[in-house]
C-alpha cells in the first residue's frame, strides 16, 4: 500500500527532476527551438524557417540513409550484446576453478575508456600490422590483407564487432544476477520430470529473467543507439558513408560543419524515434510490474 | 567417467575458452604494444611476442606530465558523482515506489525519456547553461553534467531494487512506533545496501570513463580526467602508441583491483534487485 | 518564441540555484577561462589563449618565455593552455558557439571560412591597417587561407605541406636505383615503384581513411596537372575537370604498388608502413622528419618534391594555423598586440610547432631543424590551400567520396567526381 503524501513525494523527487529539466530537458527545448531555423552558414545569418527544414531534411536522402545504417547498428549491437551476455552468464554461474578471477577479467572492456578502446580496436583491425589478420593467418586460413575498416559492407561488421565486445559485460553482469534468483528447487522437480538442459533453459531459466532480460535490452537498445565513440574513431563514418550512424552524423553536422539547425533536426527525429520504441518497451514492463503485485 | 559426461564439460570449456578470448584478444594487442621500443612497434607479419621487451613505455607513461594528477581528478569526479547521485537517486527511488502523489507516473516517465538524449545534440545548450551558472572549469559543474546524464538510470534501477523489498516490512515497524524515517533508515536502507553497491558501480564506471563533457567543460590542465589526459599520447597525425598503450593497461589495473574486492558485493547485489522488471 | 526559451531558462537557472546544485562553484567562475570582462581599473587584463599541445618540451618552453616577455611589455597576464588537435577542435567550438572561450583562437586553415562566416571571429583589416603586418612577409598559401570573402580574419601563425617525398635510400639501392636521385614525375614514381615492389615490401602507399590529408595530396596533385579547383566566383567546383580527373586517377594508379587496403587507412598508417620499411616511399608533411627521428633513428632516407605530372610542376597543398580573435573577446586590442607579437620574425623563430609562416624564419628554421630545407622551403613556396568557402568541410566530405569510391573500384575517376561536383555545385548554390 502507498503512502498518500503530495509534498513529500515532490520533496523527494524533486531533486532529481529539477536536475534533469535544468541540464537535459532545457537544452531539449533549446535544439527545437535551432531545429526550426536554417543554420547553414553559406546562407548568412541563421533565419527561421518553421517546420519546412525538416521537410527537406528528409528529402535530401541522408537522414533515411543514416537511419538504415543507425537501425542496423543498434540491432545488432543490442542483440549480440544481450546473446553474447546471456552465454557468458550462463557459463558463469556454473561453478569450475578460479571463476572469480574469471568473473572479473570479461569485465575489462566495460572499464576501458572509450576512446580507448576504440583506438585497440584500429590496432587490432590494422590490414598489415594487425593481429586479427595474424590471427586468421596463424590458424592456417592463410596470409590476407583484409581491410577491415574499408571495405564497405565489411566495415559494419567490423565496428558492430567491436561494440559488442565494449559493452557486453553489462548484460552479463546483469544477468548473472538474475540467474542467481533462479529458485534452484525448480530445476531439481525438472530434472525428475527427465527435462534436458534446453528444456530447462526455455521452461525455467528464461521466464525466471525475463524481467530482467527486457530491462537489459531496453538499456543497452538505448544506449546502443546513441553510442558515438566507436564509430567516430574506427572509420569516422566511412567508407563512402556505410557506417554513419545518426550520433556520428549529427556529431559532424555540428562540430564538423556548424550547421546546429541540421543537426538539431536530426536528433529531434532520433530522439522521437527511439522514444516512440522504448514507449512499446516500457508498457510491457509496467505491465509485468503491476502483475508482480508491486 | 562415461563419454556422456565428458562431451558437456569439453564443450562447456570450449565455450569458455572462446569467450575470454574474444574478451582478451584486444587486450593482447595493447599488451604486446606497450612492451615494444619505438622502433619495433609494427612489423609484418605482426610479433606478437616482442623479442626485446621494454618496460620504458611504462615509465614514460608514469613520468609524463600530471599522470597521477589526472589519476586522482578522475577519482575524485568519479567518486562525487556517485555519491550525490546514489543519494539523490535513493530519495527519488523512495518517492517514486512508497508514495503516491499527482504526476508520479509522468514524472516517472519522464525520467526514464531522459536518457534518450543524444550527447552530441545537445552539449552546446548544455554549455551555455553550465557557463551561466557560473560553473565552466569547475568539478561542481562537471559532477552536474555527470549527474544528469547517470541520475535516470540510477534512479531506475533502485526502484526496482525497492520494489523488491517488502512494504510491509516497514509498515510493522511503523505499528511499533517507528517514524517513517525511521523505518526507511532502519529498515529499507539495509536491504537496499547491495543494489546501491551495483548502482554505484554502474554510476562509477560511466563517469570514469566520460570524455566528451570532461573535455568540453574543463580547459585548466591540473584539473582534466584521466580519459583526456591519455589522449595527450594522441596528436593531429601522429600516435604515441606504445606509450598510451602502456598507460591504458596502467589504469585499468586499479579499477580492475576495485572490481576483484568487491565483485562478491556486486555480483549478489544484483541479484536482489535485478530479477522485477 | 526566442524570448520564451530565455526566460525559462534563467527562471529555471535560478531556481537550481536556490535549490543549491551551483552554490558551491560560484567562486570559480573568474578563472573558468573565458573572455569576461575585467573592470579595466588600471587593473592588469588577462589575455587567454589556447593553442596546440607541443610533443617538443623545448618549443612549449619557448612560448613560456614569449608569453612572459609579452606580460612585461603590455603589462598583461597571459593564460596559455594546450590542447591535442583533435581536443582543440571540439573544444573550441561549444565554448565559442556558447559566448566564451579564449581571446586569441589558434584555427587549422580549413576552419578559418566556417569561423568567419559564423562571426565568431572578427574581420582584422582595421587592425592590419593600422599595423606593421605585411601580407608579403608569409607564405602566400597561408595568408590566402587567413582570409573569407576578401577581408582578412587570421594572421598565418605556422605552416605545412602536404607533402613532401620520403624515400627508403638503402632500398632504392637494393632495387638497383640512384638513392640520390628521387623520382619527378609521376610515371617515374610509378615506374620506381613498380621496380620497388617485391619480395613483400611495397613502391610506396596510398590511403584514403576518413581523414583531410588525403584530399590535401589530390587537391595539390589537380592543381599541380594544371587544374583549379574552384572558379573565381566560389560558385562553381572544377575537379572533374581533366586536371582533377588526371590527379585521382594517379593516386589510384598508385594501389598497383601500395598494400592492399587503402580505404582503411590514413596518413599516420602510410608513414607507419614506410617507418617500419615495409613501403620505399611515401608522401608526408615535413614534420614528418620528427616522426622518422623517433620510430627509425636509423633510416637512411631522402626528402624530393611531391612528383609531378608530366609537364606540370611539383605543387603541394597547405596545412597551418592561423591566429584570429574571438568576436566575444573583451580585449581585442590586446589580443591583437598578441597576435602581431607571436607572429613577428623574432618570435616566429622560436614559438612555432611546424614551420614558421614568416618566410624569413621559415627559412632560418628549417636550415636549423630540418634536413633537405631547400627542397621543403621551395615546396613551401608554391604551395596552394584548399576551398576558403563556409561549407568546405562539407565539400571536402564530397570529395572524399569519391575518392573512396575510386579506391574500392566502385566508380572509375571521372565518373566519381562527376557525381560528387554536381553535389558540390548543389551546395554552392543552395
Amino acid at each position: 500500500m502507498k503512502t498518500r503524501s503530495t509534498w513529500l513525494g515532490y520533496l523527494l523527487v524533486g531533486p532529481s527532476v529539477l536536475l534533469l529539466a535544468v541540464l537535459l530537458f532545457i537544452p531539449l527545448l533549446y535544439s527545437l527551438q535551432i531545429s526550426l531555423q536554417d543554420t547553414d552558414l553559406s546562407h548568412g545569418a541563421p533565419k527561421w524557417i518553421g517546420l519546412s527544414g525538416y521537410v527537406d531534411s528528409w528529402k535530401s536522402g541522408e537522414l533515411w540513409k543514416v537511419g538504415k545504417h543507425s537501425i542496423v547498428w543498434t540491432v545488432c549491437v543490442a542483440f549480440f550484446q544481450v546473446v553474447v551476455g546471456l552465454a557468458a552468464a550462463l557459463m558463469l554461474n556454473r561453478k569450475f576453478p578460479l571463476r572469480w578471477l574469471v568473473r572479473v577479467l570479461v569485465l575489462l572492456p566495460w572499464v576501458l575508456p572509450g576512446v580507448i578502446a576504440a583506438l585497440t580496436w584500429r590496432l587490432v583491425y590494422d590490414s598489415q600490422f594487425g593481429f586479427l589478420n595474424s590471427l586468421i593467418a596463424k590458424l592456417g586460413f592463410g596470409q590476407h590483407a583484409t581491410d577491415w575498416l574499408g571495405t564497405p559492407g565489411l566495415a559494419m561488421f567490423s565496428v558492430v564487432l567491436a561494440a559488442i565486445w565494449k559493452g557486453y559485460p553489462f548484460a552479463m553482469l546483469m544477468l548473472l544476477a538474475a540467474l542467481q534468483s533462479v529458485p534452484q528447487d525448480q530445476y531439481e522437480a525438472a530434472r525428475i520430470d527427465g527435462a534436458d538442459g534446453w528444456r530447462q533453459f526455455v521452461h525455467i531459466t528464461l521466464p525466471s529473467i525475463s524481467g530482467v532480460l527486457k530491462t537489459v535490452v531496453l538499456l543497452v537498445s538505448i544506449w546502443t543507439f546513441n553510442y558515438f565513440e566507436m564509430i567516430y574513431v574506427l572509420t569516422g563514418g566511412g567508407p563512402i558513408r556505410s557506417t554513419h550512424i545518426a550520433p556520428t552524423y549529427i556529431y559532424e553536422l555540428s562540430f564538423g560543419h556548424f550547421n546546429f539547425g541540421e543537426a538539431s533536426r536530426v536528433s529531434v527525429v532520433s530522439f522521437l524515434f527511439i522514444f516512440l520504441i522504448s514507449l512499446v518497451l516500457i508498457r510491457q514492463m509496467h505491465k509485468n510490474e503491476r502483475n508482480g503485485g508491486a | 567417467m562415461t563419454m556422456k559426461r565428458i562431451g558437456p564439460r569439453v564443450l562447456f570449456a570450449a565455450g569458455l575458452a572462446l569467450l575470454l578470448f574474444f574478451t582478451l584478444f584486444p587486450f593482447l594487442q595493447m599488451l604486446s604494444t606497450s612492451l615494444k621500443p619505438a622502433d619495433q612497434l609494427f612489423a609484418v607479419p605482426p610479433v606478437w611476442i616482442p623479442e626485446h621487451f621494454t618496460l620504458s613505455n611504462f615509465t614514460a607513461a608514469l613520468h609524463h606530465q600530471q599522470f597521477a594528477r589526472y589519476f586522482m581528478n578522475s577519482l575524485f569526479v568519479s567518486v562525487v558523482t556517485c555519491v550525490l547521485v546514489i543519494v539523490v537517486s535513493v530519495l527519488a527511488a523512495y518517492g517514486f515506489t512508497r508514495l503516491e502523489f499527482p504526476g508520479r507516473k509522468f514524472l516517472l516517465n519522464v525520467i526514464l525519456v531522459s536518457q534518450m538524449f543524444c550527447i552530441s545534440a545537445i552539449v552546446i545548450p548544455l554549455y551555455k547553461i553550465v557557463s551561466a551558472l557560473g560553473l565552466l572549469n569547475s568539478y561542481p559543474g562537471l559532477v552536474l553534467a555527470y549527474m544528469a546524464f547517470t541520475v535516470p538510470v540510477a534512479i531506475w534501477l533502485l526502484r526496482s531494487f525497492m520494489l523488491n523489498i517488502p512494504i510491509d516490512m516497514e509498515e510493522s515497524a511503523m505499528m511499533e512506533g517507528a517514524s517513517k524515517l525511521q523505518a526507511f533508515v532502519r529498515v529499507v536502507l539495509p536491504l537496499l545496501r547491495p543494489g546501491i553497491g551495483a548502482t554505484a558501480a554502474y554510476v562509477f564506471l560511466m563517469t570514469w570513463q566520460e570524455f566528451l563533457f570532461s573535455l568540453v567543460f574543463m580547459t585548466d590542465p591540473a584539473k582534466r580526467t584521466l580519459p583526456i589526459g591519455i589522449m595527450d599520447f594522441k596528436g593531429q597525425y601522429e600516435t604515441n602508441w606504445g606509450t598510451m598503450m602502456a598507460a591504458s593497461i596502467l589504469i585499468s589495473i586499479p579499477v580492475f583491483l576495485l572490481f576483484l574486492v568487491i565483485q562478491r558485493q556486486l555480483i549478489s547485489g544484483l541479484t536482489e534487485g535485478a530479477t522485477k522488471g | 518564441m526566442r524570448k520564451i526559451g530565455q526566460a525559462a531558462l534563467v527562471s529555471c537557472m535560478t531556481a537550481a540555484l536556490l535549490a543549491g546544485c551551483g552554490s558551491s562553484g560560484g567562486k570559480d567562475a573568474a578563472d573558468s577561462g573565458s573572455a569576461s570582462p575585467s573592470g579595466g581599473t588600471g587593473k592588469k587584463q588577462t589575455l587567454v589563449v589556447w593553442t596546440l599541445q607541443q610533443a617538443d618540451t623545448n618549443i612549449q618552453e619557448a612560448q613560456e618565455n614569449a608569453a612572459k616577455s609579452f606580460e612585461d611589455q603590455y603589462n598583461a597576464e597571459v593564460q596559455i593552455t594546450a590542447f591535442p588537435y583533435d581536443q582543440l577542435k571540439s573544444k573550441l567550438l561549444p565554448a565559442v558557439a556558447g559566448g566564451e572561450g579564449p581571446d586569441v583562437l589558434l584555427l587549422d586553415q580549413v576552419w578559418i571560412a566556417q569561423y568567419a562566416a559564423a562571426k565568431y571571429i572578427v574581420p582584422l583589416d582595421d587592425y592590419l591597417a593600422k599595423s606593421e603586418v605585411k601580407a608579403d612577409d608569409y607564405f602566400d598559401g597561408a595568408w590566402g587561407a587567413g582570409s573569407y570573402q576578401d577581408k582578412a580574419y587570421a594572421v598565418p601563425f605556422d605552416v605545412g605541406v602536404w607533402g613532401v617525398l620520403y624515400y627508403n635510400k638503402d632500398m632504392f639501392k637494393a632495387a638497383g636505383l640512384d638513392p640520390e636521385k628521387p623520382p619527378v614525375t609521376w610515371d617515374e614514381f610509378l615506374a620506381y615503384g613498380e621496380k620497388l615492389t617485391k619480395n613483400g615490401k611495397y613502391g610506396a602507399s596510398n590511403w584514403a581513411g576518413s581523414s583531410e590529408s588525403v584530399q590535401c595530396l589530390i587537391d595539390a596533385f589537380t592543381v599541380a596537372a594544371g587544374g583549379k579547383l574552384l572558379d573565381d566566383s566560389g560558385k562553381k567546383i572544377l575537379i572533374n575537370e581533366e586536371p582533377g580527373v588526371r590527379a585521382l586517377q594517379f593516386w589510384s594508379d598508385m594501389s598497383k604498388i601500395s598494400p592492399p587496403g587503402s580505404v582503411g587507412k590514413n596518413e599516420e598508417d602510410a608513414m607507419t608502413l614506410f617507418t617500419s620499411g615495409q613501403t620505399a616511399m611515401t608522401m608526408y608533411g615535413e614534420w614528418g622528419q620528427d616522426t622518422i627521428k623517433t620510430r627509425a633513428p636509423n633510416m637512411n632516407y631522402g626528402v624530393g618534391n611531391l612528383p609531378k605530372p608530366e609537364g606540370g610542376q611539383s605543387i603541394g597543398t597547405f596545412g597551418g594555423f592561423n591566429l584570429a580573435i574571438n568576436a566575444n573577446s573583451s580585449h581585442k586590442e590586446l589580443a591583437w598586440d598578441f597576435i602581431q607579437y607571436s607572429t613577428n620574425y623574432e618570435n616566429q623563430k622560436k614559438i612555432t610547432m611546424l614551420t614558421p609562416a614568416n618566410k624569413k624564419a621559415a627559412k632560418e628554421y628549417l636550415d636549423e631543424k630540418r634536413q633537405y630545407p631547400d627542397v621543403i622551403y621551395q615546396q613551401l613556396t608554391t604551395a596552394t590551400y584548399r576551398p576558403n568557402v563556409a561549407n568546405y568541410p562539407a565539400i571536402a566530405d564530397l570529395q572524399l567520396q569519391a575518392t573512396q569510391k575510386v579506391m574500392t573500384g566502385d566508380k572509375s575517376p571521372k565518373d566519381a567526381l562527376q557525381e560528387a561536383a554536381d553535389k558540390i555545385n548543389e551546395l554552392l548554390n543552395k
